[in-house]
C-alpha cells in the first residue's frame, strides 16, 4: 500500500469536481446573485486536490488492487465531503451532516433530501445538486478513465470497482475507449431527455436538471412536489420511458448501435428487467383501482411509481404511502430489485437474481440427483462458479446490511416501516421510502448521526459493499 | 492496430505485455480463464475465453476487422489452423508460432507465403540459429543483427592476456572502417564513450559494424580468433537438433548428450553429423569418463531451466571456457549471468522479439536491452520529413548519451560521422540509455503525429 499513489489519483478527482462545482457559477452570475460560495467552494477543492497531487507526486505509475480499492473508496467518500461545501457555503443547511447527506445522497444517485424548500435554493445550488447526480450515475472513476488516457495497469480495478453488476464487460480492448463509449452513450440519452422535456415545455433551466437525475436514475428535483409539480402527463410518460432506459445495461444501446439487434433483443436481463415492469405495473394498478377515478389513472400513478421505484430513481407523482399494503409492499420489493447491470440503477441488480434463480434450481435438482453436475447458465452464458459465490456473498451482505441500517435507525425510536424503508431506500440508491421518509416527506427530521449512517449505506450501495467494506478491514491497511 | 494474440503462453505474455505498453489496443484468447483473467488484472486488454483454432472463437473475437492475429500456442496445429481461418476471415497479417523445427514450413519461407501467413516463427529454431552465431564467433558473448542483416553487433569480453588493445584509448586502437565501439558495460555501468575512454580489463565492449569487417575488428580489439573445435549439446531436444543442423556444416565435433534412451536413439537417427551420447551431465563422473570436459562450449538445451543451469554451472566448475545455457522462464537469465554462466538465450523472448520488430513498421523498430537495463539499442527508420533528415548528424543537436551506431542504406552500411547525413528510409541503430528514447523518437518523426 502506498498512500502517495491513492493521493495522486484521488488529487485528480478533487480538481475534476472543482472544474464541475465551478460550472455552476454560470447559473449565479446569470441570476446576479452572491458567487462567493462557489468560488470558495470550488476553491477550497481544487487547493485540496492540488495538495493531494503534491504529495503524490513522486510515486509509481502503477497501481496494485489494494490501492485501487482504497482510491475509489476513499476518492468517492472526499468528493462528496467536499461536494457537500456548496450546500454550506450558500447557505442552504447550517448543520455539516445535512449538506454531507445531501451531496452523497447527490454523487450515490440515491436522491433522499433533508431540504424542506427546494424550490427557494438559488439555481447554482440546484444545477450542482442535479449535477452530482449526473457525474455519480455513470460514475466519477469511470469518467476519469475516459479523460485521463494513461492511468497505468490499475485502471482495471478502478473501472471494476466503480461499474455496477456482477460481471464488468469490455466493449473495445481497450478501457478508455469502453469508457468514453459509455460516457458518449450517457450524454446522448441524457440530451435526448433534455430536449424532450422541454418540448413538453418544462423550462431549459429545469429540463437540463431534470435530465441529469433522471439518466443518473438518481431523483432530486427542482420542484418540492418532484415531477407530480407538473401535473403534465406528456412530462410523465417522457420521464418515464427515459427511466426504464436508465435502468437498462449501457453496454446494450452500443451493440445498437453497431447493429446488433441479435444480442439486445436476445438478452435475458433486458427481457426479465421488462417482464418484471410489466406484471408489477399491473398488479398496483389493480391494487390502487378502487381509489382512483378510472384505469387511465390508474395505470398513470401505477406503472410511473413501478418504473420509479424499480430504477432506483425515486421521483414522485402522486403519495404512494396512501396505496393499499399490497401495492406498498410490493413497491419496496422492486427496491430490493433494482435494474439491470451495467446501468445507472442501484439496487441487488437483475442479472444477480438471474444467477441466484439458476443456482437455487440447480441446486433442488441436485436434492433429488446427488450425482448430477450443472453448471449455472444466463441464457447460453455460462457463469463461473467464482461469479456464482460473488453473487451470493453479496445477496447476503446487502440483506444483512439493510437489516443493520434499519436496526440502528430504530436506536433514535423512529418506527419500523420509516426505519426498514429508509434503509433499503438508501442501500440501493432510490430516495423515498414509506411513512415519516415515504414521497411527500423528506429526511431532515433524522438526527445528525442518523444521517451519517444512511450516507454510509449510500456509498456502500453505489460502490456495490465490498469496495467498501474492504476498506473497514484492518488487515487491509496493513503493509 | 487491432491486435489478436491467441496463446497466452511466455510468447504471446511478452507480445501482450508490449504491445498494450506501444498503445495497441489488444485482444487475447485463450483456453484458460485463469490465465486470462490475470492478464486482465495487469494489462489493459480485452479477453476471450476459447479455442482459437475454432471459428466461433475468431468471429467472436472479431478477426475479420483484425489488423494483425498473433497465433501463439504451444500447439502448432492450433497455430497454423488460427492463422489461416484469420486470413481467410478478413485478417490483415497474420504470424503463426511453429514449433517443430524441421518443418519445411519454419526452414523455407516459401511455404509461409504460398499459404498466406505473413511470418511463421519458430523459438526454439531461432534460438538454435543465434547460439550457433555465438559459437561461430568464439569470445562473442551475444550477437544480433539488424537491417535485414546488413548490421552486424556483438558483445565481446576484453581479457588482458588475449587483448593486444587493453589499455588503449579508443582512438588509438586500430578498428577497421565501418566498425565502431558504441558502447562498453564496466561492471554495472554502461557507458556510450569517446575516443578517449580506454579499455579495461573484463570490459564487455559492444562492436558495430558492417558484417564483413566484423572478424578483423575483434581481433583487434580481444585478440586472434580461437575457433570452437568441440561443442557438447545437452538435451536432444528441439532446439538440439536445430543447433546440430546449423553446426553442421562448419566442421566443429559435435557431441549430443541424452538423458533419456529412446529419445537419444531418434536423435541419433535424425542429425547428419556428431556423436549422440546416452547419459546424465549432472553427474561429473559420468562427463570425465565419456571424455566431454575438454570441450570448449558447452551448451544446455533441455526442457526444464534447473537442469540447464546445473549443467551450465559444473561445466564451468570443470573448466569448460565457454557455457550456454536456455532459459524458457525470460526472468531467470540476469541471474544466470551473474552465477557466471557466459550467455542465456531465451527461445522465446527471442521469437516474441521477432514478432515485435515485425509489428513495428516505421519509427522504433526495435529494441535491443544492454547490460541488464542500464542501456538500449534501438532500430530506427526515419520517416520522410522528420528533423534527423535534414542536417548533417552534427548540427542535428543529440541529447546526451545518445550515438548513432551505424546507418544501413541500400546494400551500404556505414558507420558515419559528423558529416554525415541520413536520409529517409535508412536503417539506423543507435545506442543509448532508458528514457531517452522518446527524445530519440521525435528526431525520426514528423512533425505532426496522429493520436492513434
Amino acid at each position: 500500500m502506498n498512500p502517495r499513489v491513492i493521493a495522486r489519483f484521488v488529487g485528480l478527482l478533487l480538481l475534476v469536481e472543482a472544474v464541475f462545482m465551478a460550472t455552476s457559477l454560470a447559473w449565479t452570475i446569470a441570476d446576479g446573485e452572491a458567487i462567493a460560495g462557489f468560488v470558495i467552494s470550488a476553491g477550497l477543492t481544487a487547493v485540496a486536490g492540488v495538495a493531494l497531487r503534491g504529495f503524490g507526486r513522486q510515486s509509481q505509475e502503477y497501481i496494485t488492487p489494494r490501492e485501487a480499492i482504497a482510491t475509489v473508496g476513499l476518492g468517492w467518500v472526499l468528493v462528496g465531503v467536499f461536494g457537500a461545501l456548496p450546500y454550506l457555503f450558500e447557505g442552504a443547511f447550517s448543520h455539516p451532516a445535512d449538506a454531507l447527506f445531501e451531496s452523497i445522497s447527490g454523487f450515490t444517485t440515491t436522491g433522499a433530501s433533508a431540504l424542506r424548500d427546494i424550490e427557494g435554493l438559488p439555481r447554482g445550488l440546484l444545477w450542482w445538486r442535479s449535477l452530482t447526480q449526473w457525474l455519480g450515475g455513470m460514475g466519477i472513476i469511470v469518467l476519469f478513465i475516459a479523460i485521463f488516457p494513461r492511468l497505468g495497469l490499475g485502471a482495471g480495478y478502478l473501472f471494476k470497482s466503480e461499474v455496477p453488476g456482477p460481471i464488468t464487460e469490455r466493449l473495445r480492448p481497450k478501457l478508455r475507449h469502453t469508457s468514453l463509449i459509455l460516457w458518449y452513450v450517457y450524454l446522448g440519452i441524457t440530451a435526448a431527455l433534455a430536449v424532450a422535456l422541454f418540448i413538453c415545455g418544462v423550462s431549459p433551466f429545469a429540463s437540463a436538471c431534470h435530465a441529469f437525475t433522471t439518466m443518473a436514475t438518481g431523483g432530486y428535483s427542482t420542484l418540492n412536489s418532484s415531477i407530480g409539480g407538473y401535473g403534465s402527463v406528456a412530462v410523465e410518460m417522457v420521464v418515464m420511458f427515459f427511466m426504464f432506459l436508465a435502468g437498462v445495461n449501457f453496454s446494450l444501446y452500443y451493440r445498437l448501435v453497431q447493429g446488433d439487434t441479435r444480442t439486445v433483443w436476445r438478452d435475458r436481463e433486458l427481457r426479465t428487467y421488462i417482464i418484471i415492469m410489466g406484471l408489477a405495473t399491473l398488479l398496483v394498478t389493480v391494487a390502487i383501482l378502487p381509489s382512483k377515478a378510472g384505469l387511465g389513472e390508474a395505470l398513470r400513478y401505477g406503472s410511473f411509481h413501478v418504473v420509479s421505484l424499480q430504477t432506483t430513481t425515486g421521483f414522485g407523482t402522486d403519495d404512494f404511502d396512501t396505496y393499499p399494503h399490497f401495492a406498498r409492499l410490493l413497491l419496496v420489493g422492486l427496491m430490493f430489485v433494482g435494474g439491470s447491470a451495467g446501468s445507472t440503477a442501484g439496487g441487488i441488480k437483475i442479472a444477480r437474481f438471474l444467477v441466484l434463480g439458476r443456482a437455487l434450481a440447480n441446486q433442488l435438482y441436485k436434492s433429488f440427483h446427488p450425482r448430477a453436475v450443472l453448471a449455472v447458465r444466463i441464457g447460453a452464458t455460462p457463469v463461473e462458479s467464482d461469479t456464482v459465490r460473488a453473487v451470493c456473498i453479496f445477496f447476503a451482505t446487502f440483506i444483512g446490511l439493510f437489516f443493520l441500517g434499519a436496526l440502528l435507525l430504530t436506536l433514535f425510536g423512529i418506527d419500523l416501516v420509516t426505519a426498514g424503508t429508509a434503509s433499503i431506500a438508501c442501500l440501493a440508491n432510490i430516495g423515498p421510502g414509506l411513512a415519516l421518509v415515504g414521497p411527500t416527506q423528506n429526511y431532515a427530521f433524522v438526527p445528525g448521526v442518523g444521517k451519517i449512517i444512511l450516507s454510509i449505506l449510500m456509498i456502500l450501495g453505489r460502490l456495490e459493499i465490498l469496495t467498501i467494506l474492504a476498506l473497514l478491514v484492518p488487515s487491509f491497511w496493513r503493509r | 492496430m487491432n491486435i489478436i494474440v491467441i496463446g497466452l503462453g511466455e510468447v504471446g505474455k511478452h507480445i501482450a505485455g508490449v504491445l498494450v505498453s506501444e498503445n495497441q489496443n489488444v485482444t487475447l484468447i485463450d483456453r484458460s480463464e485463469s490465465a486470462l483473467s490475470q492478464s486482465r488484472e495487469t494489462l489493459d486488454v480485452m479477453t476471450l475465453s476459447g479455442d482459437g483454432g475454432t471459428i466461433t472463437t475468431l468471429l467472436q473475437a472479431k478477426v475479420d476487422t483484425a489488423d494483425l492475429v498473433i497465433a501463439v500456442t504451444d500447439n502448432d496445429d492450433v497455430n497454423l489452423l488460427a492463422s489461416l481461418m484469420s486470413r481467410k476471415l478478413g485478417a490483415k497479417r497474420v504470424i503463426a508460432r511453429v514449433s517443430d523445427t524441421g518443418d519445411p514450413l519454419v526452414t523455407d519461407t516459401r511455404w509461409a507465403a504460398d499459404l498466406g501467413i505473413d511470418l511463421v516463427i519458430s523459438p526454439e529454431r531461432a534460438a538454435a540459429i543465434e547460439i550457433a552465431r555465438i559459437i561461430e564467433n568464439a569470445g562473442v558473448t551475444w550477437v544480433e543483427s539488424f537491417g535485414e542483416d546488413r548490421i552486424e553487433m556483438m558483445r565481446l569480453r576484453v581479457r588482458a592476456d588475449d587483448s593486444p588493445a587493453i589499455n588503449m584509448a579508443l582512438h588509438e586502437i586500430p578498428t577497421p572502417p565501418n566498425s565502431l565501439v558504441a558502447a562498453i558495460g564496466r561492471g554495472e555501468s554502461f557507458i556510450i564513450p569517446d575516443g578517449h575512454e580506454r579499455l579495461q580489463d573484463g570490459d564487455e565492449i559492444y562492436l558495430i559494424g558492417k558484417p564483413e569487417v566484423m572478424a578483423e575488428a575483434r581481433s583487434v580489439l580481444i585478440g586472434p580468433h580461437k575457433p570452437a573445435s568441440k561443442v557438447v549439446i545437452v538435451g536432444a531436444t528441439p532446439v538440439g537438433r536445430a543447433l546440430a543442423d546449423q553446426l553442421a556444416a562448419t566442421g566443429i565435433d559435435i557431441y549430443v548428450v541424452e538423458r533419456n534412451a529412446l529419445t537419444a536413439e531418434s536423435m541419433a537417427m535424425e542429425i547428419k553429423q556428431g556423436v549422440v551420447v546416452h547419459g546424465d551431465c549432472t553427474q561429473s563422473d559420468f562427463l570425465r569418463s565419456e571424455n566431454l570436459t575438454n570441450a570448449d562450449v558447452f551448451v544446455a538445451v533441455t526442457k526444464s531451466d534447473e537442469v540447464n543451469l546445473m549443467v551450465g554451472l559444473l561445466a564451468k566448475k570443470l573448466g569448460v571456457p565457454t557455457t550456454i545455457v536456455v532459459a524458457h522462464k525470460p526472468g531467470y537469465a540476469t541471474i544466470y549471468e551473474e552465477l557466471g554462466i557466459d550467455t542465456t538465450i531465451s527461445p522465446r523472448l527471442l521469437a516474441a522479439n521477432q514478432i515485435l520488430r515485425y509489428v513495428r513498421r516505421g519509427r522504433v523498430l526495435s529494441v535491443s536491452v544492454l547490460a541488464n537495463g542500464a542501456g538500449e539499442i534501438l532500430e530506427m527508420e526515419a520517416e520522410r520529413g522528420a528533423k534527423i533528415t535534414r542536417a548533417p548528424l552534427r548540427e542535428i543537436g543529440f541529447p546526451k548519451g545518445v550515438r548513432v551506431g551505424a546507418v544501413a542504406t541500400g546494400n551500404d552500411v556505414t558507420v558515419p560521422g559528423g558529416d554525415f547525413v541520413i536520409t529517409e528510409d535508412a536503417r539506423v541503430i543507435i545506442f543509448t540509455t532508458p528514457g531517452m528514447r522518446d527524445a530519440v523518437e521525435r528526431l525520426f518523426r514528423k512533425k505532426s503525429f496522429s493520436l492513434s
